[in-house]
């Protein structure tokens, strides 16, 4: 394998960047529920961090921003409710199988990546929304648990989960990273820039854009299934939410910086501390408030804080090619 | 015509619902020609550039290249074959450095064809001079060097067609010179080019062979001198005696 090929970053950048985000993030998973005897709070951070990954590498890297992109998550966590509860099946399994669905389900919706812009965003939605009605159908009960939802609370282990939710949350960032080095995230990043030109370079932009999609309902698929897993027992509002995994999801992947390694991390581990405070002492004004978060961050810092650091960072250290 | 036609195009037209910008238009390329392609502004030029590059497809008419139809081909499978342009208005990535810009086009446009990517990286970069452009964002560029490193990312999937709309467009005449010698010297790696142009100087300086469009039929082909002194030509150009 040629690695300049594969990767186009150099490799003890890849190197030092892989350092900079596994040690933080390890601390904080290890640290976090001693500090705060809370261990689903940080249970939901993990879960947050994989969801922002996920997005980040659809929406972050080829600019297409699935605005019901939670149904993969939610796919991921029925997946492994029902082959655990009504199959059997190991629970590490399911959520792999669960996971598979979800890039499955993505597959079957591959057609949606001709639309673009605003269209792209609608259709999907509408995608949400449609496999939302199907598992919560009554009339399915017996496979999905229709609106009655669906019970698998023999295998609760809640140190377990946690445990695998805060290694896969760094093994997910690191995909981000590994993505953003190599050749096919330069490509992701060519489309967002420019669908038209990035053909002339040779690019099938079709084919990385599914591939792209792939992975990222295969990483909700996952962390769908370890939330379910989590969980034990879930309504199909609790996992097909539109505002706690897509709408969130996204204002946080806009804070820290679409497209970037770091910012969906920075902006998942900051707006999810501000979430669960205003959760705590302001529940009734959460929901505008994020709203309106995410207007402002659309008025003036369109690219997140990634930018702003990263500006500032040239004109501290290199002020002769600041601006 | 220099040699065996390596671009063919019959009777193609394009139509915009009912406007008809390109109307059975058919052209060739020879091996080794350049072809100058002029005409008045809304003639056809840059729609014509589309259709060949696959970013518009052709309602009727058959396209040919290198005695193969590539009508209804995607354009990253035409940049495979060796189809490339430039635009009009420069499409660089713009969050994406100079050298990146390259190496995408070096990565996924040579399919199939070992490079030593860093030496043509930097190889095409001195050509169209932004060597010292290689780590700054394509977004920091201005007009001129953006449409440099159009050039350059054409050039790095090593096309046998290249396609260069208005390429001076804007530049002031010691500009025009420079490009017009880039120009010269990419012929020599290149088996065919089309020029879209509206500085006339310009097209003298790099081909004599030219096709002059307007409202998208091709009412000339033939050499430069001959097109001047053509009457169609002069009158799209000019205007009719008496005409306000």
């Amino acid at each position: 394998m040629n690695f300049r090929k594969v990767f186009l970053a150099d490799r003890r950048m890849l190197a030092r960047d892989a350092g900079i985000m596994v040690l933080p993030l390890a601390l904080l998973f290890l640290l976090g529920p001693m500090l705060f005897a809370n261990q689903g709070l940080f249970m939901e951070l993990a879960i947050y961090v994989m969801l922002a990954d996920a997005l980040n590498i659809v929406y972050g890297f080829t600019g297409y921003l699935p605005f019901g992109f939670g149904v993969f998550f939610a796919v991921g966590a029925y997946g492994t409710a029902i082959l655990v509860a009504f199959h059997g099946w190991p629970v590490a399994l399911a959520i792999l199988a669960g996971a598979l669905f979800s890039a499955l389900l993505s597959l079957l919706f591959t057609p949606l990546l001709r639309l673009s812009g605003a269209y792209f965003a609608i259709a999907s939605l509408a995608a949400f929304e449609a496999v939302y009605l199907i598992f919560s159908n009554s009339s399915l009960t017996s496979v999905t648990g229709g609106p009655y939802g669906i019970s698998f609370t023999s295998v609760y282990a809640p140190n377990l989960d946690y445990a695998v939710a805060a290694v896969l949350a760094v093994v997910s960032a690191l995909t981000v990273l590994a993505v953003s080095g190599s050749s096919f995230g330069i490509a992701l990043k060519a489309i967002r820039e420019d669908r038209f030109a990035v053909e002339l370079a040779g690019v099938n932009s079709l084919k990385y854009r599914t591939y792209a999609w792939l992975i990222s309902s295969f990483l909700s698929g996952v962390a769908g299934g370890l939330y379910g897993w989590y969980l034990g027992f879930f309504y199909p509002e609790a996992v097909f939410s539109l505002t706690d995994f897509s709408v969130l999801v996204i204002v946080f992947v806009l804070f820290g910086g679409r497209g970037t390694v770091f910012g969906p991390l920075i902006g998942v581990a900051v707006l999810f501390a501000v979430y669960e405070f205003l959760t705590l002492y302001f529940s009734n004004l959460v929901l505008i408030i994020f709203g309106v978060l995410l207007v402002l961050l659309i008025l003036f810092i369109p690219n997140g804080i990634m930018e702003q650091v990263t500006r500032l960072g040239r004109l501290l250290f290199r002020p002769e090619e600041g601006e | 015509m220099e040699g065996e036609v390596i671009l063919s195009l019959q009777g193609v037209t394009k139509r915009f619902g009912s406007m008809e910008a390109l109307s059975r238009v058919s052209l060739s390329l020879g091996r080794g020609q350049t072809l100058g392609l002029i005409g008045p502004n809304g003639s056809g030029k840059t729609t014509l550039i589309n259709v060949v590059s696959g970013l518009l497809y052709a309602d009727a008419g058959t396209l040919s290249f290198l005695g193969r139809r590539i009508n209804g081909m995607s354009p990253h499978r035409r940049s495979h074959l060796g189809i490339n342009r430039t635009f009009q208005i420069p499409h660089p990535f713009h969050g994406l450095t100079v050298r990146e810009n390259v190496d995408i086009a070096l990565l996924f446009g040579r399919k199939g064809r070992r490079t030593d990517m860093d030496q043509a990286a930097e190889d095409i970069l001195k050509l169209t001079g932004l060597s010292d452009q290689s780590g700054q964002m394509a977004s920091s560029l201005n007009t001129g060097q953006k449409k440099m490193l159009d050039l350059a990312k054409a050039l790095a999937t090593e096309p046998k067609v290249l396609l260069v709309d208005e390429l001076a467009a804007g530049l002031n005449a010691a500009e025009t010179d420079v490009v017009a010698n880039l120009l010269n010297q990419v012929k020599k790696s290149v088996e065919g080019m089309v020029i879209v142009e509206h500085v006339m100087n310009f097209i003298r300086k790099v081909t004599e062979d030219v096709a002059v469009l307007d409202a998208g039929r091709v009412i000339f082909s033939g050499k430069f001198a001959d097109a001047v002194s053509d009457p169609k030509v002069m009158e799209v150009y000019l205007g009719t005696k008496g005409s306000p």
